[in-house]
């Protein structure tokens, strides 16, 4: 498993609630934090900073995961870290992530999946 | 086939797409600032959907966002009204190329008449009337700039190839100014338009601006729909528009809009579109077209009848045009009168609450606002809130219905340029008509507008 592999899970992880992973086998025994995004470059703005809430940073169709993904959206209430990818806004092939602004514990998405949201749009609550 | 038109605009003129739309049948999507939600139209169309924050460079004039509007919304038009991407090619390419309708001419009509060098030779070609000078960008060298311009005679005006609107241009009266003139100019022209290509033209003192409305289809079909004088202006920016152009008679327009109705089909031109002219000395001068619905159409719409916007869109889903030439029958005379958020005579912007509207009515009067009571007006557009048309069997009564719509128009919380519109329609130049661009400059020049 490479450095890049390790970042990736961590992501998932983030993404998904997990606060860490625990791999044990007969030779040994693997402890992986789910860590902080801070290090992690974010492909996209932060999402709108408003009191409280997550805020859609484009007009898209909300996918509370990535298409590709085929795990179960985090269950909700879950912590996010500033940066983490809480969700997803679908315009045909283009796929702009929705990046949490702030640490944090949010509830369930407050827009149905694949509701039609724009700029602005709330679309989770921080509890 | 045309099913669902996104509207890429704000305003009244989104509201007037809005309501052509839902003439015709057609559902509409209005697409809209953060700052802009509270909007009439945005509350009228079928869908909406918020795409950006408040400054235009993130919202309205966001192409990519705006044809990702469309796509999320099924969109399979785009109308951009006037301003903002109405006549950017580049944007209309990309409608072209995402296989959606461009509710305008094609791109490369756009371009062609955007370079104001090309549209110069395309209406020469054409047998358009053009401001005397050469059809091609000047040359850098300072002789042959001198060789050109002795071939016009002094004054005359250097102008940016890409600009328009009044923007992007010099006066020169000597030989002594012209070579650092035009350097200047070309150095603005880069800097504002992406482009640093100058020509010149000989200046005209004391012109008056008059333009030709034109609809063109695609099927080779072309007619004008008369005139508007639009010489009632401040910094090149229309405060009062007519039609009839008092004293210009009705064989000498006819036989210039005949002309450009026969440019439009020599440049595969197609949609509604403007030709400004100075007019002087009994004779007309080209100096741009306008690639799209002006802010003035209603002049033209209450003489002829004429649903511009209508037409537009019609043409967009591949119609023919609905009258010929020998329908268009021109009845009265209308003004048009355009209220802006701003001081009446210090021009100064005055955003902010809308406390009570009341519109004007009664017998000749059109009102295209989207203004309410409690409707805030922002700060980061066009001052424009609304536009009042006053409809009569002569310019005298056309005159007479405007002062009073105007008297009876409530707009209260902001300054509005209604008092500066009402002293115009007493002032003695106007009352007689067939005043110069320069006449209102002169008045406020002169002190006549006082404080408001």
């Amino acid at each position: 498993m490479s450095g890049g592999d390790i970042e990736t899970l961590q992501a998932l992880m983030r993404r998904h609630g997990i606060a860490e992973v625990l791999y044990e086998d007969a030779k040994g025994r693997v402890l992986l934090p789910a860590g902080r995004s801070d290090a992690l470059p974010s492909p996209e703005p932060a999402a709108r900073i408003s009191p409280g809430k997550i805020q859609a940073s484009h007009a898209g169709l909300f996918c509370s995961r990535h298409p590709l993904d085929d795990m179960p959206a985090a269950a909700a209430p879950r912590p996010v870290c500033k940066g983490d990818i809480v969700a997803y806004l679908q315009v045909g092939a283009l796929l702009r992530p929705v990046v949490a602004p702030q640490d944090g514990r949010i509830g369930p998405p407050l827009v149905a999946e694949g509701a039609v949201t724009g700029y602005c749009s709330p679309l989770f609550a921080y509890l | 086939m045309v099913r669902r038109v996104l509207i890429a605009n704000r305003g009244e003129i989104a509201l007037r797409i809005q309501r052509a739309c839902r003439d015709m049948g057609l559902e509409t999507v209005a697409v809209f600032s953060e700052t802009d939600a509270d909007l009439r139209h945005v509350a009228l169309a079928d869908q909406s959907l918020c795409i950006g924050p408040a400054p235009a460079a993130k919202s309205y004039l966001d192409g990519r966002e705006i044809l990702l509007a469309a796509r999320l919304t099924g969109a399979d038009a785009i109308h951009p009204g006037y301003g903002f991407l109405s006549e950017n090619a580049g944007f209309a390419e990309m409608v072209e190329a995402a296989g959606l309708v461009f509710i305008g001419p094609p791109s490369a009509a756009i371009r062609t008449m955007g370079d104001k060098v090309a549209a110069k030779r395309a209406m020469i070609a054409a047998g358009v009337p053009c401001v005397p000078g050469p059809d091609s960008a000047l040359p850098e060298d300072a002789q042959a700039i001198r060789a050109a311009a002795a071939g016009i005679g002094y004054p005359l005006i250097i102008k940016a190839a890409g600009g328009g609107g009044g923007r992007g241009m010099r006066i020169v009266r000597s030989e002594a100014a012209l070579v650092e003139a035009a350097a200047m100019t070309r150095e603005e022209a880069g800097r504002a338009f992406g482009n640093r290509d100058i020509y010149i033209e000989k200046f005209l003192e004391f012109p008056r601006h008059v333009e030709i409305q034109v609809l063109a289809d695609g099927h080779g079909n072309a007619i004008h729909l008369g005139e508007r004088d639009c010489s009632a202006q401040r910094r090149h920016q229309k405060l009062i528009e007519e039609s009839p152009a008092p004293g210009i008679d009705r064989s000498v327009i006819d036989a210039i809009g005949r002309r450009c109705a026969e440019a439009c089909i020599a440049i595969g031109y197609r949609g509604a579109g403007t030709f400004e002219f100075l007019y002087e000395n009994g004779a007309f001068y080209f100096i741009e077209m306008n690639t799209r619905v002006q802010v003035e159409h209603p002049v033209t719409e209450m003489v002829t009848g004429v649903d511009i916007v209508r037409e537009q869109l019609r043409i967009a889903m591949g119609e023919h045009l609905s009258l010929a030439q020998e329908d268009v029958a021109f009845s009265g005379h209308a003004i048009e009168c355009r209220i802006n958020a701003e001081d009446a005579f210090r021009f100064t912007p005055s955003p902010g609450l809308v406390a009570q509207f009341v519109a004007p009515g009664g017998p000749g009067i059109r009102v295209d606002s989207h203004l309410y009571s409690g409707y805030r007006v922002p700060p980061h557009y066009d001052s424009l809130v609304a536009k009042i048309i006053a409809h009569g069997a002569t310019r005298k009564e056309a005159i007479a219905r405007m002062r009073r719509a105007l008297q009876e128009a409530t707009i209260d919380g902001i300054r509005t340029t209604i008092p500066l519109h009402l002293r115009m329609l007493e002032e003695q130049g106007f009352v007689v008509g067939g005043f110069d661009i320069h006449h209102l400059e002169r008045l406020l020049q002169g002190g006549w507008g006082g404080q408001s």
